[in-house]
């Protein structure tokens, strides 16, 4: 079957409650990801950062049967691809940190430039530890920090993921930046 | 914001949107009011506050240096 052919396949199972497929699902658009954020990497200059956002529009345009899928698809699949988008980062700031702390192998063709500047030098690891607290404390908020950062959703396109107007996405998204903002401040 | 519980955080979170939708220099005496005297409590909602004022271009894809 194609990539294409299984995402709606799994889309439609997870969606009517297959935890299974969700794990399959999300394994397959990581796998993709990471594979174009490899391609992408090497052909960057010097300063350039990960373009997270095209690469989560890239494996849309390459997993997604817009034929076979409605907006509710649509909308779910951006949210397993920002999710999976949010892993590579993290496994490849860790990657990164392993590196410098072991003081040899410049295999990676990442360096640490380039996991703090993907945003105004955030550092993705402390950025995902606050994450892990905020989604302790209203899953919501964390889940729309997923799409908008890491999947670059819109707010409409957040909103109809989450069954929420709008404007609820705006208030959302500023009281989780807020949050983030302060417990990243005080892990320095 | 060391060790919220949600039960907590929701408090926090409604004392937030209801100064949110205060005109800024409303917000402090709203809060004060609200939390009735819980001084943690006024404390952290109005550092949210502050925070969010920071935080508005914080995390923003607009400001990222992509490669298009």
């Amino acid at each position: 079957m194609s990539d294409e052919g299984m995402v709606t396949q799994l889309i439609s199972a997870h969606r009517n409650g297959d935890d299974r497929a969700g794990d399959r699902l999300f394994a397959l658009v990581y796998d993709e990801l990471h594979a174009m954020a490899r391609r992408q990497l090497r052909y960057r200059r010097p300063g350039q950062t990960l373009n997270t956002t095209g690469l989560v529009h890239e494996a849309y345009l390459k997993l997604f049967d817009r034929d076979e899928n409605g907006w509710n698809d649509r909308v779910h699949f951006f949210s397993v691809t920002a999710r999976a988008m949010r892993q590579i980062l993290v496994d490849y700031a860790r990657r990164v940190k392993a590196e410098k702390r072991g003081g040899g192998a410049h295999h990676t063709e990442l360096n640490a430039s380039m996991i703090s500047d993907i945003s105004n030098n955030v550092d993705i690891l402390d950025l995902d530890d606050a994450m892990k607290e905020l989604e302790v404390l209203n899953p919501r908020l964390a889940t729309i920090v997923e799409c908008r950062f890491f999947g670059g959703m819109s707010i409409e396109e957040t909103a109809a993921l989450l069954d929420v107007s709008s404007r609820t996405v705006d208030r959302d998204w500023l009281k989780a930046k807020s949050f983030l903002f302060l417990a990243m401040k005080e892990e320095k | 914001m060391k060790k919220l519980d949600p039960k907590h955080w929701q408090r926090i979170e409604a004392l937030l949107d209801e100064a949110l939708d205060l005109a800024p220099e409303a917000r402090e005496a709203h809060v004060r009011k609200r939390a009735e005297g819980d001084e943690e409590l006024i404390a952290q909602v109005l550092n949210m506050l502050e925070a969010s004022k920071e935080a508005e271009t914080f995390l923003d894809s607009t400001n990222r240096s992509d490669l298009e």
